[in-house]
């Protein structure tokens, strides 16, 4: 155990940065993981986590020694990891990283992450014709309906439907790729099955 | 409602929820208060295990403050502490705890590039990848034979059934009884691993004790703070002390940070270029121009090199 209650108290007297880099490390690790274990992006959890010691140092004088640094670095990292979480949860790509990743096995879910699938998808994107891209960036990451879709681009529906059909089997593709020495069997029928999916539900999309 | 959600939660933290679930779950923190979200969120850290110092950290620091004082005051601390140690004997094993925190250390480190050889003072053989440090007290051979390291070391460990050879890393604790085995511990990387050529080993984190066969290597992701044990061949673990460098489906960014720490260079890369791209293949007595050559067509970026720096641009 580290002496919280002498840590804190020398870094309110303006204590230096050695004190605060003690108790950095200490509650590093534990808070980035959790907040990571909500966000499931190292990106946004390192920003809060950063965020969060960069507050409880600006208010260094208003520490108080009966409160314990774990208690100040929730109550500083909440709101923001809140946040982060509603955001998240409206994220299509982590939505269609669930559904990926229902596919792959626990082991592989480690290595594969969320990270692993966004810079997937990212290189995927590339291999898209531009026109394709907009529509798959605005269908899967911007959430817009087809509908709303083809009436800002001025083009019919199935026109739109059939560009993100065929967006989607080339990110895929590039997926599978990406990803193909672990479970390739697998991940290819789970592709196929999702591709037929897809076609027998398009009409109700 | 709020213990379902709670429930999901756990599921989606896990990694184990079904599609239908996280759109079950979405629904319901869109339509929860920020404020009962809050408690559920303050519960669980709460439940969460203090911080995440690893266990060797705290030995260290005790015998940093001892070695602010002189020679005599250590010498008279030392015998003192041998003479309590006795008479604590009789009350409860304290002893080895007082003798480590009389001892002093010896610190190992590697350079910027290739591998240093250290045998300890049991005759153990520790190769240590660049930039990496062992760290060990010198009572070493009094009790358990504990070091302290991080970076990537191959242990050849000296037999000695009377006492145990601890390894902590950064993540874990390693227990080991005469044994060959890779330990990968870089601070900057997102995951540690340990392989196992020979022996057995026991591999201890945050009050779980995981046994391990040889041909089998653990990984703890610094992400999740959770273990997976796989099988191996040991081939890609320690591939960095022979003549070969080898990479099985690595992301760029790894394969960079190997080719920095084999060639003691520094390599940047120009943000066009996707360090997540995944990379296969075998270098044997390869230059790294020679390497660099071989990236370079595969991923198709060119590159500069000034004295010690290498630019990657797309």
């Amino acid at each position: 155990m580290i002496d919280e209650k002498k840590l804190i108290s020398s870094i309110k007297l303006g204590g230096g940065n050695k004190d605060f880099k003690i108790l950095y490390d200490y509650y590093y690790p534990g808070l980035y993981q959790f907040c990571y274990s909500y966000v499931k992006s190292s990106e946004i959890a390192r920003e809060i986590v950063h965020d969060s010691f960069v507050r409880l140092w600006e208010n260094r004088d208003r520490l108080d020694e009966s409160r314990s640094a774990k208690n100040y670095l929730f109550t500083i990292s909440r709101n923001q990891l809140i946040k982060e979480i509603r955001r998240q949860m409206k994220n299509p790509l982590l939505r269609d990283y669930i559904e990926f990743a229902g596919g792959i096995g626990t082991d592989a879910r480690i290595m594969y992450d969320y990270d692993t699938f966004v810079a997937g998808v990212e290189k995927a994107k590339m291999a898209l014709s531009p026109r394709q891209r907009e529509i798959y960036v605005k269908n899967k990451e911007e959430g817009i309906p087809v509908k709303e879709i083809a009436s800002e681009l001025g083009i019919g529906e199935q026109v739109v439907r059939n560009q993100l059909s065929a967006a989607l089997s080339k990110v895929r593709a590039v997926l599978v790729r990406m990803f193909g020495n672990i479970d390739e069997i697998i991940i290819i029928s789970i592709v196929i099955l999702w591709e037929i999916c897809r076609k027998s539900f398009s009409g109700m999309l | 409602m709020i213990a379902y959600m709670k429930e999901l939660l756990r599921k989606y933290k896990e990694g184990s929820i079904s599609v239908e679930e996280f759109d079950a779950l979405a629904y319901r923190i869109e339509r929860t208060p920020d404020d009962v979200i809050g408690s559920i969120l303050a519960e669980d850290w709460n439940d969460c295990s203090q911080g995440g110092m690893p266990p060797g950290r705290k030995r260290r620091k005790i015998s940093g403050i001892l070695r602010k004082y002189s020679f005599w005051t250590g010498l008279a601390a030392c015998l003192f502490l041998a003479v309590s140690a006795v008479l604590f004997m009789r009350l409860a094993d304290y002893e080895a705890k007082l003798s480590l925190m009389a001892s002093r250390e010896v610190t190992v480190r590697s350079g910027n590039a290739g591998q240093s050889s250290v045998v300890l003072p049991d005759g153990t053989n520790v190769i240590l990848n660049a930039r990496s440090a062992i760290t060990y007290s010198s009572d070493f051979c009094a009790g358990d034979r504990t070091v302290t390291m991080s970076g990537e070391g191959f242990f050849d460990v000296a037999k000695d059934h009377g006492r145990k050879f601890i390894v902590i890393a950064p993540d874990m604790e390693i227990i080991v009884h005469g044994t060959k085995f890779n330990v990968y511990a870089y601070p900057e990387s997102e995951y540690s691993e340990m392989s196992l050529v020979e022996g057995s080993v026991s591999i201890g984190c945050k009050g779980s004790i995981i046994p391990v066969s040889p041909n089998e290597k653990v990984i703890l992701s610094r992400k999740t703070g959770k273990f997976s044990v796989s099988r191996t061949d040991n081939e890609l673990e320690t591939s960095w002390m022979k003549d070969r460098i080898v990479f099985v489906h690595e992301p760029l960014s790894h394969v960079v940070e190997v080719l920095e720490r084999r060639f003691g260079v520094q390599i940047n890369c120009d943000s066009g270029i996707s360090l997540s791209d995944r990379y296969t293949g075998t270098f044997k007595d390869c230059s790294l121009t020679d390497i660099i050559d071989v990236l370079r067509m595969h991923y198709g970026f060119s590159y500069r090199i000034k004295d010690n720096h290498i630019i990657l641009t797309h």
